[in-house]
């Protein structure tokens, strides 16, 4: 059983956090980052998407605030929405896709919960990063493959992300 | 899981039929590590099991779905575990 305090989403949602925090059914938890490996590759991430917006049509958005639920939010490491979708504050409307990078402490449990309540609420696609382990897995509802051929991808709009972009050398 | 006509060593140096993981409290750099073992030494099935969550994934090689109809399977041998009664009283 959790001994975590147990906060509104009120307070949360009038809390800032820093790095920001996952708010899930009251309970407020912290999310493993800081370190070179994850930063480096969220933002090589971020920085190959941000350059082809406009031709795919789509909006990366850096540890956004979604609202996978009335009493859950998560914070991804990164999300992209389509560059139709409303520009809201905090995600409401499922976004197309959302990556996690890992840190050495995420645990299996903690990553199996953030990605059913992204596809809960409609997320078409999960990638997780390893980038101390240089591999990649992407995730649809129900299943998971590893990137073994070195391109990331989703389909409509189709986006193609070289791993080796991503991942720094 | 070995298959009853597998060598009994002491130490398993054939590949098992099956390998179990329970999930609870490993990160997944550390799952991914262990899957890659198995899958190396030519396993032919793995599962992985949260009790936390009370969810399964079933990984064969560079792939893993989630077990959505409560029922393992195997095949040769075709092998059927229930998901509710591998939980049961667990917390």
């Amino acid at each position: 059983m959790s001994s975590a305090t147990l906060v509104s989403v009120q307070e949360y949602l009038a809390a800032s956090f820093r790095p920001d925090r996952d708010y899930v059914d009251g309970e407020i938890q912290e999310r493993n980052l800081g370190e070179r490996p994850h930063g480096r590759t969220q933002g090589r991430l971020f920085a190959f998407l941000f350059q082809r917006e406009d031709q795919w049509g789509i909006c990366p958005i850096i540890e956004q605030r979604v609202q996978v639920g009335p009493t859950r939010f998560r914070v991804p490491d990164l999300c992209v929405i389509l560059a139709s979708d409303p520009k809201e504050p905090i995600v409401k409307q499922a976004p197309l896709l959302c990556v996690e990078i890992l840190s050495r402490e995420d645990t299996v449990t903690r990553l199996n919960e953030r990605i059913s309540d992204y596809f809960q609420m409609g997320v078409r696609y999960v990638w997780v990063l390893d980038p101390l382990a240089r591999r990649a897995f992407c995730y649809t509802p129900g299943e998971m493959h590893e990137v073994l051929d070195g391109m990331l991808r989703t389909s409509n709009p189709d986006i193609t992300v070289p791993l080796a972009e991503v991942l720094e050398a | 899981m070995l298959l009853a006509s597998d060598p009994r060593d002491p130490i398993v140096r054939q590949s098992p039929f099956l390998c179990v993981r329970s999930s609870k409290e490993d990160t997944v750099t550390c799952l991914n590590e262990k899957l890659s073992d198995y899958f190396q030494m030519g396993v032919r099935y793995v599962r992985v099991l949260d009790p936390l969550t009370r969810c399964s994934f079933c990984y064969t090689r560079g792939d893993m779905h989630e077990v959505l109809d409560g029922m393992l399977r195997t095949s040769n041998p075709d092998l059927v575990v229930t998901l509710q009664e591998v939980f049961e009283n667990e917390t």
